[in-house]
């Protein structure tokens, strides 16, 4: 076929601008160590990183909500360990009050000890947390639950509510428990109601015995009330576990996450410093055979 | 006889030193774009008879041609002006595609944020750090929004400039095509014949330009003149008249300009029927990638604004007050045609309760002399419930149209654009921190006595769900009682803002969801007879986190595309979409890049000067001219031996 000059120019210049192209594409690649660099380069590709994205910073919202959690969960925990260990001082009290061999005035100092526990279950049941909300008020976060109403009665007034937190795309984990369910929902061993609050357990042991007149119903309402709070206690150490799963399950499924955007989207470097290599070799011979077939003239022999 | 020889080789003289001429201009012409080479073509001077014969008298130049093939030449300029259009229309969507698809600075890392600012909230509803994030998040979303919004209105001012501009260069090409026409024309008939190679190729190279700016076909007329067509074939250049285009106001929106031409004193649109080149290019770009991008970005802010404020308005903020609007959101636009006639107006709004109906879509709303009908911008009818009135609104794709004024008149069009401004609108409108309503409304207990101990004897319990938008506000709050003998079966009566009773028999229908005065709660367990509960306001409850759970879990909602997608995989298919429309231009792109290489070796093959012949050509027309200059030399001799022999 007859060639044109201006064409044999024009095809020269087109090979050197077309691998210039090629070459300036392996580079931005290699800079960034990204093969997606805008969303032509590969339509669904992109769009599924946009997909993993939104999944990856969901998951570390989880991740954080989790560690709110922790905060919060373990102080619940040391509340209701510290009542535990109150109530169960009280009940040694009351078995030792229901001993014959103490006499009026022995009970009437059993009796203060009891007041003195009570006092520091009110401490442990109006309680705050580090976010400096009460951890027994139920949604009432900034309201003192359990009021000292003054001769031995006291009331809740917080409310029933329980905050959940998101720790996973289905999944939700109570933070905390109301007042209520811990320390008033307590079943009345006396058969007078259906309950009867921790408090007004303690009081009436307390009364019982400056009136030198202790019972062993009292014994039978701590056991009540211990039963009640172990068992919030132990729901409070498996919402730990579970967290704890949950946390690892995010943890696993962030690093697959980064894993898959990464077979996504990552360059694989070896290909590309190959390919980068390639096409400067095949720019060098185009830009020496530019230079060959141009000084290639009949004009230089006449 | 000597005289005729010095008379034959005196005109191959000059023959071949024009000869040499054109190989001297075709040399000279070897790198001047569009050049078509030319050649000269010899023949014999008639001879001259004899009483011997004829003798003939030398050389001639017959004629200077120029070597092209039409088809080649057409072929050019089809593959230039494809080309053209789909490098330029790669350009334009990759510029968009980057915009909304940078990980970065697109929408979705802005909403990741906001979300995440929301369970932050919902982490700690009391704490007003928490809710100042929240705040800050919902602002940068916003300012996102506007920024990707006013940045796509850019590229739509530019691409309105430029399709100004566009018009104007095809104005002065078909103003300098007419004209070439008449010089041809002209030099033609005084050269009696002879083609004005020059002007040929200058004609050829102005319609070439003009092809990158839009397809054209052509049609030479036997004076040598050529018409320009356009479009359907709307005539730009008719021999020596040009007919300009004009940039003129689209009917509906005066801020797009639509391409127009005046024929008989009226300028009809032509837009639509204009392809190719880089103009073609820009109509496309404009309809097929900027209108959905901008709508795509549009639809999802007013699907966010939809979604949030109605949760929002279902929560209670800090202060016990109902929720308000979160983001700010306003109606669709209505522009009616600038040939309308009648006295009727269109007011058009979002159908909230079918929000998630919404497309990227612009439409038609046409008043045939009796009936309304709607249709997509791109004349696909679309289905329409409704009559038109205030109280039952035309409704179709997430918006409702209602029919005022005066009696509309027949052919009257109205152009309605529902998310198009939806990211310039978008606002954020709650800007006090404790106005975020992150709790319920209302706040379920079981009864208690005065001390705050339960006295209910069963293990009934009730539990909120949630409020929907017929709830209001609890004053004196519900009352529920059980009433375990009721003769109709055992039901929860409830008294107080609202009385009634609702069937619950603890056997079967324990887990049941039901909802009384808006509010959604489920019933479980046993209770026994007067076991009662109270429905209240949720005042002072701060650290209530439910409605905020429930603002976050929009985030994965599916609340668009007929509920198939959620905000972000809305996005997702949005820069998908961008992102292959940019793709399949590129490819076109490069395909037609290498068509029109072709075109241009086998153009150049015909065409194109090639040094390497003219060298030879000068090499053969110099040895001829110094062979004929030798033939003088013979004659001179002989003429000399002649005259020296009479001399003598």
């Amino acid at each position: 076929m007859r060639i044109g000059t201006l064409q044999l120019f024009r095809q020269g210049l087109n090979s050197m601008l077309e691998q210039q192209s090629t070459l300036i594409t392996t580079q931005a690649q290699l800079s960034s160590g990204k093969r997606i660099n805008t969303p032509s380069d590969d339509p669904t590709g992109a769009a599924q990183i946009l997909g993993f994205s939104e999944t990856v910073k969901q998951t570390e919202q989880y991740q954080l909500n989790i560690q709110q959690l922790k905060t919060n969960l373990p102080l619940e925990d040391s509340a209701l360990g510290s009542v535990v260990d109150n109530l169960q001082r009280a009940k040694e009290l009351a078995i030792q009050g229901l001993n014959s061999t103490n006499n009026a005035e022995d009970r009437v100092a059993i009796a203060q000890e009891i007041r003195q526990i009570s006092a520091q279950v009110l401490g442990l049941a109006n309680a705050k947390n580090g976010n400096d909300e009460y951890l027994f008020s139920g949604y009432q976060g900034d309201v003192i639950p359990f009021r000292d109403n003054g001769a031995g009665v006291y009331s809740y007034v917080g409310d029933q509510g329980q905050r959940e937190l998101q720790i996973g795309p289905t999944r939700r984990v109570a933070g905390g428990n109301s007042g209520l369910d811990v320390f008033m929902k307590i079943n009345d061993a006396s058969g007078a109601g259906p309950y009867q609050d921790v408090f007004t357990t303690l009081e009436t042991l307390a009364t019982n015995l400056e009136a030198d007149a202790p019972t062993a119903v009292s014994l039978d309402q701590l056991d009540n009330a211990l039963e009640n709070i172990i068992g919030f206690q132990a729901s409070v150490g498996a919402r730990l576990n579970a967290i704890d799963n949950q946390e690892d399950a995010n943890s696993a499924l962030l690093l697959q996450l980064a894993e898959s955007r990464s077979n996504i989207e990552d360059l694989d470097l070896v290909e590309a410093a190959a390919r980068l290599s390639q096409q400067t070799t095949i720019l060098q011979a185009a830009q020496q055979a530019f230079v060959r077939v141009q000084s290639l003239n009949l004009f230089n022999f006449l | 006889m000597a005289v005729g020889v010095l008379g034959t080789a005196a005109s191959g003289l000059q023959v071949f030193q024009r000869a040499i001429a054109v190989a001297g201009n075709n040399i000279n012409n070897a790198n001047t774009e569009g050049y078509t080479r030319q050649r000269v073509e010899l023949g014999t001077r008639p001879a001259s008879f004899t009483g011997q014969g004829f003798i003939g008298n030398g050389v001639q130049i017959e004629s200077i041609d120029r070597l092209f093939s039409q088809f080649a030449v057409e072929r050019l300029r089809d593959t230039t002006s494809t080309s053209s259009q789909y490098e330029t229309l790669f350009e334009f969507s990759s510029r968009v595609a980057n915009l909304l698809g940078d990980s970065d600075a697109g929408l979705n890392a802005g909403l990741e944020s906001f979300f995440n600012s929301v369970q932050t909230v919902a982490d700690d509803p009391a704490s007003i750090t928490a809710r100042q994030l929240m705040l800050s998040g919902a602002e940068s979303l916003v300012v996102r929004f506007q920024s990707l919004n006013s940045q796509v209105d850019s590229l739509r001012d530019e691409t309105n400039g430029t399709i100004a501009n566009l018009v104007n260069e095809i104005n002065g090409i078909s103003e300098a095509i007419a004209d070439t026409n008449r010089s041809i024309v002209d030099a033609t008939s005084q050269a009696s014949g002879q083609p004005p190679n020059d002007l040929l190729d200058k004609r050829d190279t102005l319609i070439n330009k003009l092809s990158e700016i839009v397809t054209v076909r052509t049609v030479e007329q036997d004076d040598g003149a050529v018409n320009v067509f356009v479009g359907s074939g709307q005539s730009l250049v008719t021999r020596f008249l040009a007919t300009p285009l004009q940039a003129v106001q689209n009917d509906f929106d005066s801020r797009r300009v639509e391409v127009a031409m005046t024929s008989a004193g009226s300028a009809a649109v032509i837009s639509d029927s204009l392809t190719g080149g880089r103009l073609g290019a820009m109509l496309d770009f404009r309809d097929q990638v900027l209108n959905p991008a901008q709508n795509g970005l549009g639809r999802i802010a007013v699907s966010l604004a939809a979604t949030f404020n109605e949760q929002h308005r279902l929560g209670m903020d800090l202060d016990g007050t109902a929720g308000a609007d979160f983001f700010q959101m306003t109606s669709p636009l209505v522009s009616s045609n600038a040939g309308n006639t009648g006295a009727a107006s269109v007011t058009a709004s979002f159908d909230l309760a079918n929000i998630n109906d919404l497309t990227t879509e612009d439409y038609v709303l046409q008043f045939d002399g009796s009936n309304w009908g709607l249709s997509t911008s791109d004349g696909q009818s679309v289905a329409v419930s409704g009559s038109g009135t205030i109280v039952d609104p035309f409704r179709a794709d997430g918006f409702s149209l209602v029919i005022g004024g005066g009696a509309p008149a027949t052919g009257d069009r109205y152009l309605i654009k529902p998310t198009r401004e939806g990211g310039a609108d978008t606002a954020l409108l709650v800007n006090n921190a404790r106005a975020i309503a992150a709790a319920s409304p209302v706040r379920i207990t079981e009864a208690v006595n005065g001390n705050g101990l339960p006295t209910n004897t069963g293990n009934g319990a009730i539990k909120l769900q949630g409020v929907n938008s017929s709830f209001s506000a609890l004053t004196s709050g519900l009352t529920f009682s059980f009433d375990e003998f009721n003769v109709g079966g055992p039901r929860l009566n409830y008294t107080g803002d609202a009385t009634g009773f609702i069937a619950y028999d603890p056997v079967t229908d324990s887990g049941t969801s039901f909802t009384v005065a808006g509010v959604s709660f489920s019933v479980t367990g046993t209770p026994l007879d007067t076991d009662s509960f109270r429905f209240d306001s949720n005042a002072n409850g701060s650290g209530d986190n439910s409605n905020a759970l429930k603002m976050a879990d929009l985030q994965a909602a599916s609340t668009m595309e007929n509920g198939r997608a959620s905000y972000q995989g809305a996005y997702g298919q949005l820069v998908g979409q961008l992102g292959t429309q940019a793709r399949s231009a590129q490819i076109t792109a490069e395909a037609q890049a290498s068509l029109q290489t072709q075109a241009q070796a086998s153009r150049d093959s015909i065409s194109g000067v090639n040094l390497d012949e003219e060298a030879a050509n000068l090499l053969r027309f110099q040895q001829a001219y110094q062979a004929i200059a030798q033939v003088i030399s013979a004659a001179e001799t002989t003429f000399q031996t002649l005259l020296n022999a009479i001399g003598r």
